[in-house]
Formats: structure tokens, sequence, C-alpha cells
């Protein structure tokens, strides 16, 4: 009788195919099948882990999951003060700023003011002087 | 006759000219704190006082020329509205008005500090006009 082909075996292995009565008379394919199967097993076995090493991995991921908006806040809180910084900064030197944009001094001040103090009348009616020149 | 007119209008012109005019930063200028012969604390008091005022008169000044500028602006309107040349001749007034009440209390509160004989002697030394300092001349 004819040995199992390869076909033969993978439709076995896969349960397409009974095995027959070649395969309990035949030490060579008998070897082969468990040869195959032992393959297989070793294959779809699922990996050993131990429960110290799962605990582990929890922790880890845990203690990285607290730590992360930790982290945030430690860069968020230097963003903010130096916002504010910056703002403290701003608010006492612009108005300062503004006031001393125009400098004048007190001789250009008082000058000014007697002028418009003494001009007796606006300089929008100036014109009408002409109306009564001679 | 005619020239006689002409030089008596000339000669009460030039008077008029001598007349005191307003107020100056006398206090800025050391000549007159030498000649007054201000204390340190007569200094200090007018230096205070000047600043304490400061301020206020500088908004004055900045609200007399937006006065002037907003009736000039009704007055090359073409028509003129008279109910807005009208406002803009009260807040005009107002201006002004606040800027004399103003410099008449700095006026004040500044010959608080001097003694009479230094009031005399800054009455005298009053510029003909309100200038720089080479336009003063000591009126006798």
């Amino acid at each position: 009788m004819k040995h199992w082909t390869e076909i033969d075996f993978q439709n076995w292995l896969y349960g397409l195919k009974e095995p027959d009565s070649h395969v309990g008379e035949c030490a060579e394919c008998r070897a082969e099948m468990e040869r195959l199967e032992q393959t297989r097993r070793q294959v779809v076995r699922e990996p050993e882990v131990s429960q110290d090493f799962l605990a582990a991995q929890r922790r880890n991921i845990y203690s990285r999951l607290e730590e992360a908006p930790r982290r945030n806040w430690h860069a968020w809180r230097w963003v903010l003060s130096t916002a504010m910084l910056l703002a403290i900064v701003a608010g006492l030197t612009l108005p300062r700023w503004h006031k001393t944009a125009p400098p004048i001094s007190d001789e250009q001040l008082f000058s000014d003011l007697a002028a418009m103090e003494q001009s007796a009348e606006p300089k929008a009616i100036q014109p009408m002087h002409g109306l009564f020149e001679q | 006759m005619p020239r006689i007119f002409v030089l008596m209008l000339l000669v009460a012109g030039s008077l008029g000219a001598q007349m005191p005019k307003g107020i100056y930063a006398w206090w800025g200028r050391p000549e007159i704190r030498r000649d007054l012969r201000l204390t340190p604390q007569q200094q200090r008091q007018i230096q205070a006082t000047v600043r304490e005022f400061r301020p206020h008169l500088i908004d004055i000044r900045a609200e007399v020329e937006k006065a002037e500028i907003d009736l000039q602006a009704q007055f090359d309107q073409d028509p003129v509205d008279q109910g807005k040349a009208n406002q803009a001749i009260d807040h005009l007034i107002a201006a002004r008005s606040d800027l004399t009440r103003t410099l008449s209390e700095l006026s004040l509160k500044l010959r608080m500090v001097l003694t009479e004989q230094q009031w005399q002697e800054l009455q005298r030394r009053r510029p003909l006009s309100p200038g720089p300092p080479n336009e003063l001349v000591p009126q006798k």
C-alpha cells in the first residue's frame, strides 16, 4: 500500500481526512503524523506568562499613566508662570512708557499754557479779522 | 496830525506789549532761583506743587487743543451746523475756563510758598511774553 503523500498529511492535520488502515500498519507514516502533530501543538500553544510578569507589566502601565499628566502639569506650570511674569512686567512698564511717551519740559508746557490762556479768541475765528481790516 | 495819531498808537501798542504776561516756568531758571534766594525747603515745596498740577495741566492743554480743532472743523463745514458749532464753542469756553482756574490755583499755591519780598522780586522779573529765557526782561 502506498505511503501517505504530503497532501494527505496536510488534509489529516486540518481534519479533512481520517486515518486509514495504512497508517495503522505503517510505522513510517505514523511517525510522520506524530511529528507533524507535535509541531502543530508547539505552534498553536499559548506562551506561558507568569502572574508576576503580568503584575509587573500592569504596575508599569499604571505608573506611566499617572506620570503623564503630572509631567504635562509641570510643563504648563512653567508656561503659566512665565506668561504671568510677562503680563506683570508689561503692566508695570507699559503705562510708564505711555506716560513718558510725549516728554515735555516745564518750560515748554507752561509756555504753551500761557499762550493758550492769553490768546483772546479761538483760532477758528481769526480769519474774521480780515473783515475789519482797512 | 495823522502822524501824531500813528505815533500815539505805536506808543500805546508798545506800552501794552510790556504788560506782565502769564505764568512761565520760573522755578526751572537757575538765575531766578538764585535771585529769589529760595531755600531748599521752598524749592522742594515748589517742585511738589508743580508735580501735583502737572498731569492735570497736560490734560487741560490737550483738551483746549482738541476743542480748538473741533471748533475749526465746525467752521469748515458746509453748511455750518449752528447747533454743533455752538456746542464746540461751549466746549472751548469750558476748557479755557478750566485752564485759567487751574493756572490760577497753581499760581496761588506757589505764591503762598514765597515771602512778600520774593513775590515782589518775581513780579519785577516777569517776562514780557511767554517764551524761552532769553526773552526775560526785568521790569522797572
